[in-house]
């Protein structure tokens, strides 16, 4: 067959292709069609989001291959992956990193829209469906943390089945339906595999057809100038005339510069997966270990250091009526402003939320990553009392130290700047409080702190007391032994203000 | 000048060619899952040590509110067996812990063995073990008013009682710091039990300047003494401290030894 017969044959089968399904016509109004000439490098985080998911798709697809979604072999299959699988690492790692990409890509696309008033009329549905995409990809992610299936996917699961559990009315047998029963197992695991793989992707490739032909409908905006108006009764037929008389083709015009940027992402990510490798998976789940402190992927640091920080009186109803109102305002924009200036320097109000959004999502994130309302699980046993809380204190004293750490007061408070930060450091506590006031405290517990008066014996909070007394920060020498004023049995206790009782020493 | 054609198909096959032969060397491969760590190596132990004893026991065996384990003649004086039960089991009613078995951490009994090998390896001495005082209580009967002499000839100038701060003679040259505090505390000899009491006496506490049961220690005029306590002696001090417990609980709980 001659290379002509080849081609002309091939050419019969495109056209009859075409004639079918009109899909040359579908490609080439897609590639061809015209865009504003002053789209340029602001415009490529879209298509670098959709390329990131792109990635997603097929690394997923491998990984699906060898990935057992049971409770029992998950993790084990994740192992196999890393050491066994050839490569298998790298596509955990190019997974894993494509998808935190994913989200910062949007995040970026999703600012950039907003700050350049581009929802505004007439693309109110593209920016819809571009919020329905934001949801969905932050949904792809924390279900894809939790088919690590280690540590912390159990615990964020439990703290989520707590979430959805104070729902009024349906609470319970939503949590049911999350979990596939009543507590965390092989079922949840399952529920959330046929999340991952398919209904959120599904459902996300078909949001991008939409998104995607909303675009070529109503066009790509322009960039915003001052002064220009956003006018429903003209915009339309002033639009096409621009983009008629000055726009130019998607391809190769606009299409370079996204190709050029999806590029170097694509570069930069093999580069982080290749330095950094695959996330997780971390400890084994096991129910049995209390001292897990699990904390969410950088993604979703800010949502928990919100829910750790939320007062408890209103944590419920923050949780439950916070996010469908917040994601709701958000889409509906476009009804809301949809009119006016699109540059940000005439729209101050919005580029102030928007400063004030990012800037209460740094510090939240920065304050999950130091959780410091989280207790220390281990302190009690791997943090050592500094030799200065030790030295020249009594026998009783020092039961006190050993009490204070037994009964795991260390994993909440420090002393000498060690220990937990859930409660204040205690290193001069007895500046603070009186010995009364520190037998109070300690018995009837008081603001976050729990009250021990039923767990600790008389001896045993007169000894923590007594350890508790001795930390004035060093500015008495009221630490030697023997210094403690202690009545025989009495009630009556010395205060930490009694008179220093020093010894001999200079 | 001619411009050559950058081979961009060619220089990309190769990259993944390179990317796919070394990606098992790049630098984000995971390392395999640990195994059981061993312990019977002196850092395997140390990191036992740091995660689950420093915070009582002070950081490198010293310093901390309960017993210094590093300790050498305490160590070597403590059978294994004895070792192992304390740190699987812990010791009821005291704030010593168990780390084995049934506990939350679940530590294995092989861990254990290897962490105590790894710690007397590391920190037991056995110099002069042999004329120790048995660190377990004998059977006999101690006088709790020969411990209330002997205390005030050999412990009292470092143990005042609390408030009682006549300088004696011998401070006042200052011959020795009074470091050791009230001891005869009903509060204190409840918290703790005779073991603990006779374990103090006879190996003392070396971080904290406290003399073993072998001296010097120092008469109630501030003397120095250096002589070393009998058995009897020790148990009698036993005896007498222990009888600050007042009402206590704790007294008969101990029976079996654990230091």
């Amino acid at each position: 067959m001659g290379r002509s017969t080849l081609k002309s044959t091939a050419s019969r089968c495109l056209r009859w292709l075409d004639d079918r399904t009109g899909l040359l016509w579908v490609l080439r109004h897609s590639l061809f069609h015209r865009v504003p000439v002053s789209a340029k490098w602001w415009y490529v985080f879209g298509s670098a989001t959709m390329m990131f998911f792109a990635v997603q798709i097929a690394s997923g697809i491998v990984l699906a291959m060898f990935y057992a979604p049971s409770a029992a072999q998950a993790y084990e299959s994740l192992v196999y992956i890393n050491q066994q699988v050839p490569s298998g690492w790298m596509l955990r790692a190019i997974h894993g990193w494509s998808s935190n990409a994913m989200c910062l890509m949007m995040l970026v696309h999703l600012a950039q829209v907003f700050l350049h008033g581009t929802y505004k009329y007439p693309r109110e549905l593209t920016w819809i469906f571009g919020v329905c995409l934001c949801v969905l990809t932050l949904a792809l992610a924390f279900t894809g943390q939790i088919m690590r299936w280690d540590a912390d996917a159990y615990w964020g699961l439990g703290i989520g089945a707590a979430i959805v559990d104070r729902m009024p009315v349906v609470g319970n047998a939503l949590r049911g339906i999350m979990l596939g029963g009543e507590q965390i197992s092989g079922a949840t695991l399952s529920r959330f595999f046929a999340l991952h793989v398919f209904i959120l992707p599904g459902t996300t490739v078909a949001l991008i057809g939409l998104h995607l032909y909303s675009i070529l409908r109503k066009g790509i905006s322009e960039m915003p100038k001052a002064g220009e108006v956003v006018d429903p009764a003209t915009y339309d037929k002033a639009y096409e005339a621009r983009v008629h008389k000055t726009g130019v083709p998607f391809y190769p015009d606009a299409a370079r510069r996204d190709m050029v940027f999806c590029g170097a992402a694509l570069i930069v990510l093999v580069g982080i997966a290749a330095w950094y490798g695959p996330m997780g998976p971390g400890a084994l789940p096991d129910p049995t270990i209390i001292e897990a402190s699990p904390r969410p992927d950088g993604l979703f640091l800010w949502i928990f250091a919100a829910l750790a920080l939320l007062p408890p009186s209103s944590e419920t109803a923050l949780l439950l009526i916070g996010p469908p109102v917040g994601i709701a305002l958000l889409a509906l924009l476009p009804f809301i402003a949809p009119r006016g200036e699109r540059a940000p320097s005439r729209r101050p109000l919005s580029v102030l939320s928007f400063g004030v959004v990012c800037t209460g999502i740094g510090v939240l994130t920065w304050l999950g990553m130091q959780s410091p309302w989280s207790p220390v699980m281990n302190a009690w046993t791997s943090t050592p009392v500094a030799p200065e809380f030790v030295e020249r204190r009594s026998p009783l004293a020092l039961q006190g130290a050993l009490e204070f750490q037994f009964a795991q007061c260390r994993n909440c408070h420090a002393i000498g700047g060690t220990g937990g930060m859930r409660g204040p450091d205690l290193t001069e506590v007895a500046t603070r409080l009186s010995w009364d006031q520190l037998v109070r405290q300690i018995q009837q517990g008081g603001g976050n702190m729990p009250a021990y008066g039923k767990t600790l014996s008389s001896a045993e909070t007169h000894a923590l007391v007594a350890f508790l007394s001795t930390l004035d920060g060093g500015r008495s020498r009221a630490q030697i032994p023997g210094a403690m004023e202690s009545q025989s049995v009495s009630d009556a206790m010395p205060t930490a203000a009694s008179t220093p009782l020093t010894s001999s020493s200079p | 000048m001619i411009a050559r054609a950058v081979p961009w198909r060619r220089l990309l096959l190769a990259c993944l060619a390179c990317l796919s032969v070394s990606c098992d060397r790049l630098p984000g491969k995971p390392a395999p899952p640990a195994a059981t760590p061993g312990l019977d190596v002196s850092t395997g132990f140390r990191a036992f040590y740091a995660e689950r004893c420093a915070g009582c026991h002070g950081d490198e065996g010293r310093y901390g509110p309960a017993r210094p384990l590093n300790a050498g003649i305490y160590l070597a004086s403590i059978p294994e067996d004895a070792l192992f039960t304390i740190v699987r089991d812990g010791i009821p009613g005291t704030r010593m812990p168990g780390f084995g078995g049934s506990s939350v951490t679940g530590v294995s009994d092989e861990q254990i063995r290897a962490f105590i090998l790894g710690m007397k390896r590391t920190w037991a001495n056995p110099t002069g073990l042999q004329s120790i005082v048995p660190w377990q209580a004998g059977l006999s009967e101690a006088s709790a008013e020969h411990g209330a002499t002997l205390f005030a000839s050999r412990c009292e100038f470092c143990h005042p009682r609390a408030g009682n701060q006549t300088q004696v003679a011998g401070a006042q040259q200052g011959a020795v710091p009074r470091l050791g505090g009230d001891v005869r505390d009903p509060f204190y000899a409840r918290l703790v039990s005779d073991q603990h009491l006779r374990t103090s006496i006879i190996f003392g506490r070396d971080d904290l300047h406290m003399p073993s049961v072998r001296g010097p220690f120092f008469t109630a005029n501030g003397e120095r003494v250096v002589e070393e306590l009998s058995v009897g002696e020790v148990d009698a001090l036993v005896a007498y401290l222990a009888s600050f417990r007042q009402a206590s609980t704790l007294s008969g709980r101990f029976e079996g030894g654990t230091p």
